[in-house]
């Protein structure tokens, strides 16, 4: 996986093999199936090449279908389902040997203006005061050790707090809370699309362990198996993502083995500039 | 729109065409464009028809693509994206006059068991202390249209952020909480509990959007529709039962507002979660006095 924003930016280039189909190189690896955000930045940016000039993705609905093969290349096809004049949505279908692995529509619009507001920012400590998530992971025996040595390279994640016990987010109310400041290594060329598309690759990595917050569990451990089921990003705003976002997560609820949960990301000016949701299996397999 | 339990459930059978097509009917040729609940609804039954029983769907989400003409039927059609062991997936585009109008996603699910945790219910005044819903836009359950519109659909206002209601805009500018229920039984099939409740989460949904704007009112906008939808049903739940129907609309930018909601029951499980984003562009001149107003 990409450990520099150049590699990043490598990353999400994709390859035009004909009109609307694009393919995406897999990085190298010591994942055993292919990160979703990953395969949800890169769905994107098909969607962005076949998109009309000037319009800004504000939205993206998607599915995890099946495993993605770390050593096949992805192949993205997109269907340009609507044409308007102000809004544009593209589908875009992930293959790999024949066989879907993901989906996702995305809904483009020429930018314009409206009423405003928006959720005040929580008061949290700067990025520089929290923990180090990436260090930490790297230095201690931890069963994600190797993955955030060679996998997790260009995020830069800081633990503001959650709810495990003992956690700077317990309270009496909400058991799954999470926050992190969020950014991308060094630093992301280009507009707001590229931007976009390097938040959707952040957006995936933590979500999900919000939910697990509540169970004093976190993903990765052997008894544990969780997966991505769907993945929903709203941009409201400009930002860009080489910059401190407060990714403010939120899990209302886990039942039937699937846990949900809700992030506001925040620039540290405190604008909510993205949101996203995603439902994710959080099944235990064998007794702890 | 319907305004009965009979024409509700006709409006949710749906006509078995073949090849996985389905035929959604129409009840209400007065309105101009079809109901998006509506189309929701009869989506995830037309996704439902092609599901082995004891899956259960889990979660949807949608983009309306096109308004839809309430004086023809629509149809369903339906791919089966994958049908895995204890998961399956469904694509339905809906289609009127050759074109889609909307394009729908949904994952069904085996009864599973696992971790449990839920927020509390928001706190909120019994229903038999509510009186009627009265929205934001303008929609109002004691006006005698709701009734010709919605029939059987009872809701009540629990308050909102609005000046002098009883929510204070503290951490939200945006929240609204009703009390919603269908006033009739509706059969005990899961299924079709699901797609009312589905059908009902888009009535008021996008109207938090609007309550910060405070002399917002339908005259206020040009243009007011929804974009997208999407519900996670967490738990199995009766309409016919009321159920809290908590509403949050944390930003608004570039004519966009985005409202995410919740449904408690009485005893406050959390049962689903609803989002939706929705177009709201202002009259020209409606942006004066704005704040970030780009005069």
């Amino acid at each position: 996986m990409p450990l520099t924003a150049e590699e990043l930016v490598e990353l999400l280039d994709l390859e035009t093999i004909d009109l609307n189909l694009f393919r995406g190189q897999q990085p190298q690896t010591t994942l055993q199936r292919s990160y979703g955000g990953q395969v949800a930045a890169q769905a994107l940016v098909a969607a962005y090449r076949t998109a009309p000039q000037g319009m800004v993705a504000h939205s993206l609905h998607a599915y995890f279908l099946r495993p993605g093969d770390t050593s096949a290349a992805i192949v993205y096809d997109v269907d340009p389902i609507r044409e308007g004049r102000t809004f544009a949505t593209r589908r875009v279908l992930a293959r790999q040997n024949g066989r879907p692995i993901f989906t996702t529509t995305v809904n483009f619009q020429t930018p314009e203006d409206g009423f405003e507001h928006q959720d005040v920012m929580p008061v949290v400590p700067d990025p520089q005061d929290c923990v180090d998530v990436g260090e930490l992971f790297r230095r201690e025996d931890n069963p994600r050790q190797r993955e955030w040595q060679t996998d997790w390279g260009v995020i830069d994640l800081r633990l503001v707090g959650d709810t495990r016990p003992a956690g700077a987010l317990l309270n009496d109310e909400y058991p799954a809370l999470a926050r992190y400041w969020v950014r991308i290594k060094g630093e992301v060329p280009g507009d707001l699309p590229m931007q976009q598309c390097a938040l959707t690759y952040l957006s995936d990595l933590t979500l999900l362990g919000a939910s697990l917050t509540a169970h004093d569990r976190i993903v990765g451990e052997p008894d544990l198996v969780v997966a991505s089921l769907d993945h929903a990003v709203w941009f409201h705003r400009p930002f860009r993502a080489d910059e401190w976002l407060l990714y403010d997560q939120h899990s209302p609820t886990a039942a039937g083995a699937r846990g949900f949960s809700i992030g506001r990301l925040f620039t540290q000016d405190g604008r909510l500039v993205a949101s996203a949701a995603q439902e994710g299996l959080i099944r235990q397999t064998r007794r702890r | 729109m319907t305004s009965t339990v009979r024409e509700l459930l006709d409006v949710l059978t749906l006509e078995d065409l073949g090849g996985d097509r389905f035929r959604g009917r129409q009840v209400d040729e007065a309105r101009i464009r079809v109901f998006g609940g509506q189309v929701v609804a009869q989506a995830l039954m037309a996704a439902g028809y092609t599901v082995p029983e004891g899956l259960r769907a889990h979660s949807l989400h949608a983009y309306f693509l096109r308004m839809g003409d309430s004086t023809v039927d629509i149809e369903y059609a339906v791919e089966r994206v994958r049908d895995g062991r204890s998961f399956a997936t469904r694509r339905v585009v809906a289609i009127q006059h050759d074109r889609p109008i909307y394009a729908m996603m949904a994952n069904f699910h085996v009864d599973e068991p696992g971790f449990e945790h839920q927020d509390p219910g928001p706190a909120a005044p019994a229903p038999e202390d509510c009186p009627p819903y009265r929205g934001a836009m303008g929609a109002d359950v004691a006006n005698k249209d709701w009734r010709a519109d919605w029939g059987p659909i009872e809701m009540l206002h629990a308050g909102d952020t609005r000046k002098g209601d009883l929510l204070e805009p503290v951490h939200s500018v945006a929240e609204a909480r009703s009390w919603v229920r269908y006033d009739e039984e509706i059969p005990d099939d899961p299924r079709l509990h699901q797609a009312v409740l589905a059908y009902m989460s888009d009535l008021t949904l996008f109207a938090a959007a609007a309550l910060p704007h405070a002399k917002a009112s339908l005259d206020s906008f040009q243009t007011m529709a929804s974009l997208d939808h999407a519900v996670w049903f967490h738990r199995p739940a009766r309409v016919d039962e009321w159920l809290l129907f908590s509403h949050r609309s944390p930003v608004a930018a570039g004519a966009r507002g985005l409202v995410q909601a919740s449904f408690h029951t009485r005893d406050g499980s959390l049962v689903a979660t609803v989002t939706q984003e929705g177009v709201m562009r202002p009259h020209p001149g409606a942006l004066d006095g704005q704040p970030d107003s780009p005069a």
